[in-house]
Parts: structure tokens; C-alpha cells; sequence
């Protein structure tokens, strides 16, 4: 393939052993435990328009060479997919529920709204985010974390318009209470703010 | 609930052009003489649940042009082969597809002729097909029993001879793994609508282990949305990375596939 020169063909001949969905826009991919990637050849440049990628239950999945995601939504991931995650610098929509040893966040600087749903380590992850990094992060929404007993002091230095705890642990729902609760301080400047433990549920 | 004598009118309506009941959620039977609504073109039945059979004969409606489901059943008249002669355009939903016998029921349905846009073929999820030939045989023996002096009403004596076969052959009522992917696989390759104007394709409960060629072809180049559910015995996906359209692809359920 590719060998033919001075025809109306060369174009598609070449595109044809270049890269594989050109036009994907949206990808789910979901209880697929054992599938590593779509593209058939090791190697072959894929998605180049990737915007949405879903993905459930897939712990083998690479992430490699989604450079243009936009939106990140993960769910039931192994620990092996969290290294991929550095590649993906254009992520402005992340979305992660019940994965464990989730890391490498720290990367996605261009985030602007970022969903964390029953993850163990929650308190962790946190700390690594550096919150003065993340200048276009205006949502952030936790839910149903009740290993979270403390916000960063970074979180002070965020850009934060709307902070979201779900179903927290009552611990922390003290802490952040007006005035008085210790981590008022780091979330007192943010516009909208809701924290809302376990048991008002 | 649609009363019956209303049905029972409205299949004196010769000229009815548009007859669609979406979201009639608790329907369960169309009426028998809708084959008599010879200038029907428009036949719409999105989101009716309780509906598992459809009426006989639907290929003898030579106006139909629009059919949004097509309910494959398991006698004659009720075939899958009721589509063959139908100028089907737009979308079509085929559902039970698990019904479908024999490789020639999915070739006289003569999809290639069809310019379809949208295209979803539904099979039950494999273990869920079990519960349903039990169900079928029981209804088949009741109707037997109910009907006297072995006068079938609506079924034909040969059919039930042919179900009790299918059910003995497989021993105890319990369908063989094997039969099952080989004939989705040949009754998927045998549906392959005209691929000059699909755009999008649902493929849901196929048991095959491969996909048939013409799901990845590059001739497929309008294909914008693809989605493949619960295929659950797939080993190896197709090749869908050259497809030069698709947009949108959701694959769900494929434990094996690597």
C-alpha cells in the first residue's frame, strides 16, 4: 500500500496505513476486562479527534495517544490504566467513581471540572493535586468519600466557583463549618459551597 | 391499553396511511387483519414493551415504507422473511432475532436491498434464551391442549412438531452454546443492510464469536454511530478503525475480546 504515486488514490492509500478513527468523536467502552486496545497494529496512530472517552471495567485498557480528550469519564479502573493518565494534559472534564489508587491528576492542568465518586484514597489524591496549578478548575464535586477527614491547604490558592462534598464523613462537615470548623479557612472564598455529610442523607 | 373493538375498526380504515403507536407500553398484541391495511406506509411501534409478536403476514403490506420495529417470530408468517419484500427506508429495529431458525429465514429478508439509515438488531442475551423457549413451548402445548381434536388455532400442527424437535435435539431444553454463535454469526453476515446509506448500527445479544466482514468495511462510509452491547461470547472485535465516518462507537459487555 502506498505505492501508488500520480493517482487520485495516493491520498486514502496513505490515510488507510496512517491512523485508525479518524473521525472518532465519543468512545464508551464498558465491561471489556480483558480488551488492551481497538487498533489492530501495535504502533498504528489512532484517534486523532477523540474528544469523550467513557470507560468501565476495563482495566486493560491503554490510554496511550489520546492526547485530544477533552472529557474523561472512568469507573471500576485497575491500577494500571493511572500511568496513561500523563499523557492526557487536555483534559478539562474528568470524572472518576470506586477506582482505587488513583494518581497522577497532578498532570491534567487544564481541568476545569473534576468529579470524585467512593474513591479510597481520596485523602492522598488530594494532597497531590496542587490546587494553584490547576488555574481553570471552577467545579469540584466529592462524593460518597468518607475517608476524607481533611481539605488541603491549597485548596485556598484554587479558582474554585463551586465545591461540592457529598456524603462525607461527619468529621469533615465539622471541619468546615462557617467560621468555626478548622478547614473553613481554604474553602471560605468559594462562591458556592455545599457539604453535606453522610447521615443528612 | 388500546380496547380492542377500536383495533378491531381500525383495520377497516383501507386507507391509512400513518399508524403509530409509540410508547403504548402495556400493548401486547396488534391486531391479526392489520395485513389488511394494504396503504400503510407508516408503521410505528417505538417503546412498546409488552409487545413480543407482531401481526401476520407484514410483509403483504406492499405500501410500508417506514417500519420502526419488526418483531421476528417463530411461525410461518411470523418470519423474519416477512421482510424480504418490503422497500424499507429510514430506521428499523429487528428484535428476537434468537427466533431465527435457519440462515434462509435472515437471507429472504433481503436486507442488502434496503436504504436504511439507522439499523439495530436485537437478540436476547444468551442465557435470558433458555427462559424463552420454555415459555414458547408452553404456550405452543396450551394452545394445543385448549384447541380440542389437535386444530391448532393460529399455529399449524407441523410447527409445533418442529418446535418439540428443536426442543428434544437439544437436549433437556438446554440450548448447545455451539449452535447458537454459529447461527447468529451466518444470521449477522445474512442481514447486511445497503451499505451505501447506513449511518448508524446497534448490535445487541449477538452470541457470535467473530463479527462478519461487512460490520468493519470502509464501504460502510456514511457510518457515524456504531454499537456493539452485550455480545458476550465475542472474542475478537472487528477491525473498526478504518471506517472513515464513525463518530460515535460504544462496546459494552465483550468479556473475552482482548
Amino acid at each position: 500500500m502506498g505505492k501508488i504515486v500520480g493517482s487520485t488514490w495516493v491520498s486514502y492509500v496513505c490515510y488507510d496505513d496512517g491512523v485508525a478513527f479518524v473521525a472518532l468523536k465519543y468512545l464508551l467502552v464498558a465491561s471489556l476486562p480483558n480488551l488492551r486496545r481497538l487498533s489492530s497494529k501495535d504502533g498504528e496512530k489512532q484517534f486523532p479527534c477523540l474528544s469523550t472517552l467513557e470507560i468501565e471495567d476495563c482495566g486493560k485498557f491503554s490510554l496511550e495517544g489520546l492526547q485530544s480528550l477533552k472529557k474523561l469519564e472512568m469507573k471500576w479502573c485497575a491500577v494500571k490504566v493511572w500511568a496513561g493518565l500523563k499523557c492526557l494534559t487536555c483534559i478539562e472534564n474528568l470524572t472518576i467513581q470506586k477506582c482505587e489508587e488513583v494518581e497522577g491528576l497532578q498532570h491534567m492542568t487544564a481541568l476545569k471540572n473534576l468529579t470524585l465518586e467512593s474513591l479510597p484514597n481520596i485523602e492522598f489524591l488530594l494532597q497531590q493535586l496542587r490546587f494553584e496549578d490547576l488555574p481553570w478548575l471552577s467545579r469540584l464535586f466529592i462524593v460518597d468519600c468518607d475517608k476524607l477527614m481533611s481539605l488541603p491547604t491549597s485548596l485556598s490558592l484554587s479558582n474554585l466557583e463551586n465545591l461540592s462534598i457529598i456524603n462525607c464523613n461527619p468529621e469533615l462537615k465539622k471541619r468546615c463549618e462557617k467560621e468555626t470548623g478548622e478547614d473553613w479557612p481554604r474553602i471560605a472564598r468559594i462562591p458556592y459551597l455545599r457539604v453535606q455529610a453522610k447521615s443528612e442523607y | 391499553m388500546v380496547p380492542s373493538k377500536l383495533f378491531q375498526n381500525l383495520c377497516k380504515l383501507l386507507n391509512l396511511h400513518i399508524l403509530k403507536l409509540d410508547y403504548c407500553c402495556e400493548l401486547e398484541k396488534v391486531p391479526d387483519s392489520l395485513v389488511r391495511l394494504k396503504a400503510l406506509q407508516q408503521l410505528s411501534l417505538e417503546d412498546c414493551e409488552s409487545l413480543s409478536v407482531l401481526a401476520p403476514h407484514v410483509g403483504k403490506l406492499s405500501s410500508l415504507r417506514n417500519l420502526s420495529t419488526y418483531l421476528v417470530g417463530l411461525e410461518r408468517g411470523f418470519l423474519l422473511e416477512e421482510l424480504g419484500p418490503l422497500k424499507l427506508k429510514r430506521d428499523v429495529e429487528i428484535k428476537y432475532l434468537e427466533r431465527v431458525k435457519s440462515v434462509n429465514d435472515a437471507k429472504e429478508a433481503n436486507m442488502s436491498s434496503k436504504q436504511l439509515n439507522k439499523l439495530t438488531l436485537t437478540w436476547k442475551v444468551f442465557i435470558e434464551r433458555e427462559v424463552e423457549y420454555d415459555e414458547v413451548l408452553e404456550d405452543l402445548e396450551q394452545t394445543w391442549e385448549s384447541s380440542g381434536e389437535g386444530e391448532l388455532d393460529g399455529y399449524d400442527e407441523e410447527v409445533l412438531e418442529d418446535h418439540e424437535q428443536t426442543w428434544e435435539s437439544s437436549g433437556e431444553g438446554e440450548l448447545e452454546g455451539n449452535d447458537e454463535e454459529v447461527l447468529d454469526e451466518k444470521v449477522l453476515e445474512a442481514l447486511q443492510p445497503c451499505t451505501e446509506t447506513l449511518q448508524s448500527l446497534i448490535v445487541e445479544g449477538y452470541y457470535g464469536v467473530c463479527f462478519p466482514e461487512w460490520i468493519s468495511s470502509p464501504s460502510l462510509r456514511y457510518l457515524t454511530d456504531l454499537v456493539l452491547w452485550n455480545c458476550g461470547n465475542c472474542v475478537q472485535l472487528p477491525v473498526l478503525g478504518k471506517l472513515p465516518s464513525l463518530n460515535y462507537l460504544q462496546i459494552v459487555g465483550s468479556t473475552w475480546v482482548r
